[in-house]
Parts: C-alpha cells; structure tokens; sequence
C-alpha cells in the first residue's frame, strides 16, 4: 500500500456484491421451494394404500377449502349474533370415504408432522452449534431429550393416561433445562462452556433415570413399546390436533431462531469478540435456549426422540451453503423437514411393521453424511 | 471529537489484589494512543475494562458523560470496535461474511444488511486490497491476511474509536510496519486509535501519545518524545536501554531504542541471566 496516493474505491463493487448475495438468495429459495414440493408430493401420493393422484389432489383441496369455511362460519357460531347461514364446499366430492380417512386423517398429519418435526429439529442443533461455537452440539446437549424421556417414562411406570404422559415429559423437559441454565448462570467462568458441561452431567443423570425406570417396568404389558417409542421415535402417534400443537409451537420457535440468526453469526466468534459487536449475548443466548427447548420438547412428546437430525443435517447444510447463519436456518429447516418427511414415508410403506424413525434416519442419513464429507468445498479449520 | 474519560479506575479479578488501580486519563478520538508495558500488567485488562468486558471494582471510565456500563451493547459498539489479539475460528466464514459482521450494530433483528452495508464492507474491503479474497474462507488465510480481514471489519463498523490488542505480536517484520501504516492512515481518516505493544519503537513511529504502565497504573502519560525514556523504560520492562536519535537521508530525525549490553558474548551467561522469571 502506497502512502502518497489515496487508494480508488469503486463505490459499484459493493453494489455488486449486494445484487450478488441476493441472486444467490433467490436461486437458494427458488431449489429449496421445488426440492419441497416434489417431495411433499411424492410422500403424500405414497402409502400402503393406494390412492389415485386426482382422488388425493381432490380430496386436499376439499379440506382445506372446508377449513376456511369453518373459518368463515365462526360469525355463526357465536350465540347471542343470532345470525345463521352456512356455506356449502364447491369442490365436488368423488373419492370413497376410506381414501378420505387414510389421507386427512392419518397421511396429511404424518407428512406434515414430519415436516415440521425434521425442520425444527434441524433449526435448533444450527442454533446450539452457532451459540455454543462447538459444530459437536445437537439439540439435547442441555438435557431436553433426556429430561422429556425420563418425564415420560415415569409417567408410563406410574400407570398415568396418555395425556398425563405427555405433560410428564414436556414437565420434566422444561425443568431439566431449567435447571441446567440456572446452574450454568450461577458458575463463574466461560457462559458458554458452564452451560455445555452442565448440560452434558444432568442428561447422563437423566439417562440413568430412564435407564432404572425401565429396569423396573413390567416387560410383557404396553411398556415395551412405549420404551421403543420414546427411545427411536415414530410419527404414528400423530393426528391433527397434535399436528396443530407441533404447527403452533414450530413456527413461534422458528421466528424466534430466525430473529436471531444474524446475531448467532458473531455468537460464533466467541463471548468477548460478539460483545464488541454490539450483540446481547446473555439475551440470544436465553432467546434461543428457550426457542430450541420448546421446539424439542414438543417435538420429542409427540414423536418420541429423533436423534440424527439435529446433529447432522446443520452439518451437511454448512458443507454445502456456508456457516452463516442467515442461509443456514432456512436450509436447514427445509432440509431437515424434507429428510424426515421422506423417511417416515420410507417407514410407513411396508406392510409388515414399522421401523422406528430414528433408527432409519442414522441409517440412511449416515452415508448421505459421508458422501458430503467427501465432496465438501469449504474446508475445516 | 469523543473523548473517553478513565477516573481512578481500579480493576481487580478476585477482589483482593488489584490488577489496576487509581488510573486516569482522557483519551480523544483524534489521537493515537499507545500504551507500552511488560507481559501482564493490565494493558489488556484495561482495554477490555474500556469495552465493558470487565466490570471495574472501583472508578469510572465513560463516554460523553456517561458510563460505559451504562451502554447498551449495540451503543457501545458504534463507539468502539475492538480486534482482539488473537482468533478463534471454528466456522469458515468468508471474507465478506466477517467484515459484514461489523455492521451487526446497525442490522435489525429480523432485518437482512441492506445494499448500503454491502456497500460500506466494499468500500472497507477496497481499502485494504482484500477483494481478491472477498470469497476465500477466513480459515484459510494466515495471519497477516486474518488482521486485515479485522482491520476491515472495524472500518465497516464505523466506531469512533478503534482498540487494538498488540495488532503486530504475530506478524512478520515487513508485516508489522504494513500494518502500522495502515492504522495510522485510519487514524488520519479521523478513528480514535488505542493500542497495546510490546515495541517501544512503535510509539516513536506512528504514535501521537503514549503511556507506560508499570505496577498497576501509568507512570508516565503524554507525547511519546516525553514518556519512552530511558528511565520509565528500565522501570517498566527492567532492562538497560539506550534511546538514539538518528537523521536519515531525507533530514528526518527518528528515534529507536536499542537494549545495552547485547550482541556480546560474555554477558550472556553472566548475572543478567539471574533476572529471568
């Protein structure tokens, strides 16, 4: 660099570089939209049953134009308006009632539940591998998945109904973190470290919670497959209010993890690296742990644990899209969704038995993994 | 023009010993500030105590009138931006991503950077000649390119004042005066510049004030003509210096500090070796 003369900046090469960045964007959403689509597609027109492509496309098109009714007819409803009308459905209705029962009652809420279960809980292992700087992080390092199970498990040994169960296991979820956030608040040192090792201890302690739990419990009842439930995970156990549950609690999650992503950006660089650039880091971290922690608790109580996902498929997206987080929660909620949407529709296809989800994620995830090793372009430091 | 404000600061880690105590001193945003002193004295202890990284024990160091812990993070960061002595990458950001980040102060939550922080990290970038690896992932960059990086990310973030932790510790000898370079072209840009180092010399070179700190406070604060003695320099790092004034060809005078008694076999094993901890 000379001293004498004053070096030329091209204010163009900026502009350039935003027009860049946002065609890279569109081109990004535009692949990732289409990927979905044809992969909603293929799951939902796929089953043990079959179902013509015109019955489904019909039969989908009938709910949803009867949601909005039911939308539009809530004036109805209320009692002192005294107003009655009803709105018939245009859309003719020309499939059998079983083609209706299996799509909206038992395929829609599976493919969608997995959608939203594979994104969230993709979202939230990118968002602890950005906050805790560590790309070993999944979702259940700050004990959720232990602390759901054992919750869970308790409530199953105890004889409680289902729904008491999975209030056991949101309870216990809740509390675990709780308790390892207040614990990790408390200690003096690095936040981000504290929290990791804190973590790490109460989930083995729940762990060992479960594990006694299903020493104790009576091997020939329901229990077995209870145990198996909640061990490997199933999206059998969805239906559409479940599926509304997960739906609510996914998209107020991931605005959450959205709003942040550009801060987990400078979280990554390190405590004293993102104070300096301008970020609350006591307060993402908060925002995210509670985000994270409700996505999963959710998501574990309704499908049981899926532990493949939340490791991995941040993981293969930052092999392919980069590590900033603007691009990465997007993908990664996509491509986490898409993956066990296809899945789940691998599982549920045969006619004899279904393999838990969790186990047929590693299975088929594990090689996909490799494969991007292998042909990774942005190297490790 | 800012000034920052230091009032009897006192800095201790566990309470009892104090690593820093009763400093003060104002520092403009037109000058650059060079604080020399020996290997954990407390200049990077102060730098952070500056930044709101350290809560200080007793004192005050503000801004405008107001504490600096009375900032709110994004605040302070417009003010101030810091590049820390060393790094640790664990994600391959690119070039562009990492000086994109100095303008996180100014980004809303849910907001993308808008084309005119596309444009502000560009211009940064074509300052210090890094568009030819704009793309290339920081972890592949050694270090002398990593400072740069830095260097362009706190000119995107537009602070005030800029806190350098010894910027030239791992550089080469060519790199070293580069970068001074530099940071003095950003000071004439108008940055406020603080920085630590170990090289006496570097005060001589490009520093408008200087300090030295020894024994938890400053004990010689002004022009670096003034501060850099022999004396304060023995006291500080307890080793013989001889400070020379020499002309070079263009009849500019410069100064530099050669240590005494060296280069000679004889004293090398004899009582200055017992100094050594």
């Amino acid at each position: 660099m000379e001293n004498e003369t004053a070096v030329q900046v091209d204010m163009e090469y900026g502009k350039n570089l935003a027009a860049r960045e946002k065609r890279c964007g569109r081109v990004m959403y535009a692949v990732l939209t289409a990927v979905f689509i044809a992969a909603f597609c293929w799951c939902i027109l796929t089953g043990k049953y079959y179902t013509s492509p015109g019955d489904v496309f019909c039969c989908l098109l009938w709910g949803l134009v009867d949601k909005i009714i039911w939308v539009l007819e809530l004036p109805a409803k209320i009692p002192f308006l005294n107003i009655s009308y009803s709105i018939p459905n245009p859309v003719p209705v020309t499939w059998e009632t079983k083609v209706e029962l299996v799509l909206l009652s038992i395929r829609l809420p599976r493919v969608i539940g997995a959608m939203l279960a594979g994104g969230g809980l993709a979202i939230s292992g990118a968002s602890y591998q950005s906050v805790f700087r560590n790309p070993l992080v999944s979702e259940s390092i700050l004990g959720v998945s232990s602390g759901a199970c054992f919750g869970a498990m308790l409530a199953v040994v105890m004889g409680l109904g289902h729904n008491m169960t999975y209030m056991m296991a949101l309870l216990f979820a809740a509390v675990t973190v709780f308790t390892v956030y207040l614990i990790g608040r408390l200690l003096r040192g690095n936040p981000t470290l504290m929290l990791v090792l804190v973590g790490t201890v109460l989930s083995s302690l729940m762990s060992a919670g479960y594990s006694i739990l299903r020493y104790m419990a009576d091997p020939i009842s329901s229990q077995m497959s209870d145990f198996m439930f909640w061990l490997m995970g199933s999206m059998s156990r969805l239906d559409t209010k479940n599926m509304g549950i997960l739906l609510v609690t996914v998209i107020v999650g991931g605005a959450m993890i959205m709003s942040q992503r550009g801060k987990m950006n400078g979280m990554s660089l390190g405590e004293e690296k993102a104070r300096t650039l301008g970020i609350n880091t006591g307060r993402v971290r908060l925002i995210i742990v509670i985000a994270s922690t409700v996505i999963t608790a959710v998501i574990i109580s309704e499908c049981g644990t899926i532990g493949w996902i939340g490791l991995m498929i941040p993981q293969i997206i930052r092999m392919v899209a980069g590590p900033d987080n603007r691009r990465l929660i997007p993908c990664a909620f996509f491509a986490g969704g898409t993956f066990l949407m296809i899945i789940d529709m691998i599982v549920r296809v045969p006619a004899s038995g279904e393999v838990p989800v969790g186990v047929m994620s590693a299975m088929i995830g594990t090689p996909i993994f490799l494969l991007a090793l292998v042909r990774q372009k942005l190297g490790w430091s | 023009m800012r000034e920052i404000v230091i009032q009897d600061a006192t800095f201790s880690y566990d309470g009892k010993t104090d690593i820093f105590s009763g400093l003060s001193d104002t520092i403009t945003s037109e000058e650059m500030f060079c604080i020399l002193g020996p290997n954990g004295i407390g200049k990077s202890t102060l730098l952070k105590a500056i930044l709101n990284l350290h809560k200080l024990k007793s004192g005050s160091i503000s801004i405008d009138g107001r504490n600096v812990e009375d900032y709110r993070p994004a605040e302070l960061a417009k003010i101030i931006a810091y590049i820390p002595q060393t790094y640790a990458l664990t994600f391959p950001y690119k070039v562009l991503d990492m000086v994109l980040m100095g303008r996180m102060p100014y980004i809303n939550s849910m907001a993308r950077p808008t084309p005119e922080d596309y444009e502000k990290c560009g211009t940064a970038i074509q300052l210090l000649g890094l568009q030819s690896l704009a793309d290339r992932p920081c972890t592949q960059l050694s270090g002398g390119q990593l400072q740069l990086v830095m260097l362009a990310r706190a000119i995107a973030q537009e602070a005030e004042f800029i806190i350098l932790d010894e910027p030239t510790s791992h550089l080469d000898y060519g790199k070293q005066m580069i970068t001074l370079d530099i940071i003095r072209t950003m000071k004439d840009r108008g940055v406020g510049i603080i920085m630590t180092t170990h090289d006496p010399d570097h005060a001589f070179m490009v520093c408008d004030k200087a300090a030295v700190m020894s024994k938890g406070n400053f004990i010689a604060v002004g022009k670096p003509d003034d501060v850099v003695t022999e004396e304060n320099l023995r006291t500080a790092y307890n080793v013989d210096i001889r400070i020379i004034t020499y002309e070079d060809e263009d009849g500019k005078k410069q100064k530099t500090c050669v240590p005494k008694n060296r280069g000679n076999r004889e004293t090398l094993f004899g009582p200055s070796t017992a100094r050594l901890t």
